[in-house]
C-alpha cells in the first residue's frame, strides 16, 4: 500500500477535464424547446396565436361575480382523473425534494380551471393554503398562497439558446405572459408598455381554497417593437392602487422597493461612516409581506427581497458585504437567532438577527474570518460557515 | 416577484459555472465519460423540469446534484452494470481506476451514501447543508458519514485521515 492521500485517489478517480457544456441540449431534454417561438418550435407560435384568437374559456362558471368577472367555484370544477398526466406529475413533485422545498400539493384535488387556446390549466391546492398549477406541462407553486403576483415571461427567440433571445437596448421582446395574481389583495391586472399604453388581460378568478386569478395574454406585434415593449405588469387593488409589480428590468433602482409602503417605513438601525449614515429600513407591503433596504447617500440598496406573508423569516442566510464611506458593512437575510464571526486568532463576535435581518459593521478581525448562523440555543448551524471575503461586493 | 420555483436563468448560471465540476462528480459515479456527460445533461434537465418544487430555501446546486445522482443511477442501471450489495445498500460501480487497485476496492466497499457524500464534498465543494439537501438526509448525519468514508479510504491507503 502506498501513501497517496484520499485527495490524490479521488483526483485519479475523476480527473479534471474540460467540458464546454451544451445548454441548448439541456433545454431540449427539459422539454423547453417547445416554448421557443423559433423556426424549429413554430408549433408553440401557433399555440400562442390560437390563444390570442380563441381567448379564455372558463370552466364551470358559477353565478357569483366579482370585479366584473366571473368566479369559478373550484369545488365544482372538473376533477382530473387519478391516472392522468397532471395528477401523476403533481404526485411526484415532492419526491426527493430537499428539506424546505416540498410543495405539499394535494394531487387528488387537481381540477380544471380554464383552457387557454388548446391548453388546459390545471390547479391543485396545497396543504398550507396555496396551490400548484399546470399549463401544458409547465407550471409552478405558491405553497402558502400568499404570493401577490407571479408572471412567466415568454421571450421571442431566433433559436433555442438563451443568447438568441430578441431584445432592444437590453429589454427583452416578450410575446406572451402568463401567471396568477392573488385575489386576497388584488382585483385587476394591468400590462404596461414603454410607450404609455396599457392593457388589462382577462383574468380567470377562482374561489377558495385557491383564491387567485389566472391569466395568459399574447402580446400584440405593435408591442414587440423598440420603444413599445412591456415595461411592467402590475396587480391593482379595488381602489386602483398598485399592490405589486413585476418586470424583466435588471437595473438597480436608487429608490426603495416599489412594493414597500414607504410612509410606514421604520428605521431599524444605522451605522455612521465618514460619508454619512447607512440606515437600515423596513416597510410592510400591501400583501402583508415586508421589504427591507439600506439607504446611503440618497440611494437605496435592497437588503433582502420583498417577501410574501409566511415566507418571511424562514430559515435562510443570504448575506452581502458592501463598503460605505470606507466602512465594511455586512447585511442581509438571516432566518436564525444570530450570526457569529469566527476570527483567525480564535476569537469571535456574535450579532443578533432582528426581524429576519442582520446588519453590522465589520471589524478588521471579522473581515479576515468567517461568519456562521447560530440557532436559538446559540449552537452553530452545521454547514453555514462562509468566509467573509466571499461575501464582499463592489459598492 | 417569483415564488414558483427558481428561474431558468439560475439553473443556467449554475450550469455555466459548475458543469465541469458536476462532470467530475458524475464521472466518479458512473466510471464512464460518456455516461457521465449524459448524467450531467439529463440531471440539469430533470432539475429544470421539476424546478417548480424549488422555492429557494435551499441550494440550487444541491437540487441539481440530487437530479444528477438519480440520472447517473438510471444510466448505470440501463447500462446493466454489475452491482453489489454492501451493508444492505445497493452499490454501483464507482471507480475508473485500474482493476484491483486499493482505492477502487475501498470505494466499492463504501455504502452508496458515504460515497455520494464524499464525492459531493470533494468534486463539488458542497458544505454539509448542501450535502444533506442533495442526499435527503439530516445535516447532523453528514459529518459522521464523511468521516466514516474518509476513514475507510484512509485505512485502505494506510493514510492518517485529515
Amino acid at each position: 500500500m502506498n501513501a497517496r492521500s484520499v485527495s490524490d485517489a479521488l483526483d485519479r478517480l475523476a480527473p479534471p477535464q474540460p467540458f464546454a457544456g451544451d445548454w441548448a441540449d439541456v433545454l431540449t431534454r427539459a422539454g423547453l424547446d417547445a416554448v421557443a417561438p423559433s423556426p424549429p418550435a413554430w408549433r408553440n407560435r401557433r399555440w400562442v396565436l390560437a390563444a390570442a384568437i380563441v381567448g379564455v374559456i372558463v370552466v364551470a362558471v358559477t353565478a357569483a361575480f366579482t370585479f366584473g368577472l366571473p368566479i369559478l367555484d373550484f369545488g365544482k370544477a372538473q376533477k382530473a382523473p387519478p391516472e392522468s398526466r397532471v395528477v401523476k406529475n403533481f404526485a411526484v413533485l415532492d419526491q426527493g425534494a430537499p428539506p424546505g422545498m416540498a410543495t405539499d400539493v394535494i394531487p387528488n384535488e387537481t381540477r380544471k380551471v380554464a383552457t387557454f387556446g388548446n391548453a388546459t390549466l390545471w390547479v391543485a391546492p396545497t396543504k398550507q393554503g396555496g396551490f400548484c398549477t399546470d399549463l401544458g406541462g409547465e407550471g409552478g407553486c405558491d405553497r402558502l398562497g400568499t404570493a401577490p403576483l407571479n408572471v412567466s415571461w415568454a421571450i421571442e427567440r431566433s433559436g433555442l439558446s438563451p443568447e438568441s433571445e430578441r431584445s432592444f437596448s437590453g429589454v427583452p421582446v416578450v410575446d406572451q405572459v402568463s401567471g396568477y395574481v392573488n385575489a386576497r389583495w388584488a382585483s385587476a391586472l394591468e400590462i404596461r408598455f414603454q410607450d404609455g399604453d396599457a392593457i388589462r388581460p382577462q383574468v380567470v378568478w377562482v374561489s377558495k381554497p385557491i383564491e387567485a386569478g389566472f391569466f395568459l395574454q399574447s402580446i400584440p406585434a405593435a408591442h414587440r417593437r423598440a420603444g413599445h415593449l412591456i415595461s411592467e405588469i402590475v396587480a391593482l387593488d379595488a381602489n386602483g392602487t398598485v399592490v405589486t409589480s413585476d418586470s424583466l428590468g435588471r437595473n438597480r433602482s436608487a429608490s426603495p422597493p416599489a412594493d414597500a409602503i414607504v410612509d410606514q417605513a421604520k428605521q431599524l438601525a444605522a451605522i455612521e461612516t465618514a460619508s454619512g449614515q447607512v440606515v437600515l429600513r423596513t416597510a410592510p407591503t400591501r400583501y402583508e409581506g415586508r421589504c427591507a433596504w439600506l439607504e446611503f447617500a440618497g440611494e437605496a440598496i435592497p437588503a433582502t427581497p420583498c417577501l410574501s406573508k409566511g415566507y418571511v423569516n424562514q430559515a435562510a442566510l443570504a448575506l452581502a458585504v458592501h463598503t460605505f464611506g470606507g466602512r465594511s458593512i455586512l447585511f442581509g437575510e438571516c432566518g436564525y437567532n444570530a450570526v457569529e464571526f469566527v476570527h483567525e486568532d480564535g476569537g469571535s463576535r456574535t450579532v443578533g438577527c432582528s426581524d429576519g435581518i442582520v446588519f453590522t459593521q465589520l471589524t478588521p478581525a471579522d473581515e479576515t474570518g468567517q461568519v456562521r448562523a447560530l440557532d436559538h440555543e446559540g449552537r452553530p448551524l452545521p454547514g453555514s460557515t462562509i468566509p467573509i471575503k466571499r461575501l464582499s461586493q463592489s459598492p | 416577484m417569483n415564488t414558483s420555483g427558481a428561474p431558468l436563468e439560475a439553473f443556467e448560471a449554475v450550469y455555466r459555472s459548475r458543469a465541469a465540476d458536476f462532470l467530475r462528480f458524475a464521472l466518479a459515479r458512473t466510471s464512464d465519460p460518456e455516461r457521465a456527460r449524459d448524467a450531467v445533461q439529463e440531471g440539469f434537465a430533470r432539475a429544470i423540469r421539476k424546478r417548480t418544487g424549488f422555492r429557494g430555501e435551499g441550494s440550487i446546486e444541491a437540487w441539481v446534484a440530487r437530479c444528477v445522482i438519480n440520472a447517473a443511477h438510471d444510466l448505470n442501471q440501463a447500462a446493466s452494470l454489475p452491482a453489489s450489495e454492501v451493508d444492505g445498500v445497493r452499490a454501483e460501480p464507482a471507480s475508473n481506476l485500474e482493476e484491483g487497485s486499493p482505492i477502487r476496492e475501498a470505494l466499492q466497499r463504501l455504502p452508496q451514501r458515504q460515497r455520494d457524500a464524499l464525492f459531493l464534498r470533494y468534486y463539488l465543494d458542497f458544505d454539509y447543508r448542501a450535502i444533506a439537501e442533495a442526499l435527503g438526509v439530516e445535516v447532523g448525519t453528514v459529518s459522521a458519514t464523511l468521516h466514516a468514508a474518509r476513514q475507510s479510504l484512509a485505512n485502505a491507503l494506510q493514510e492518517v485521515p485529515r
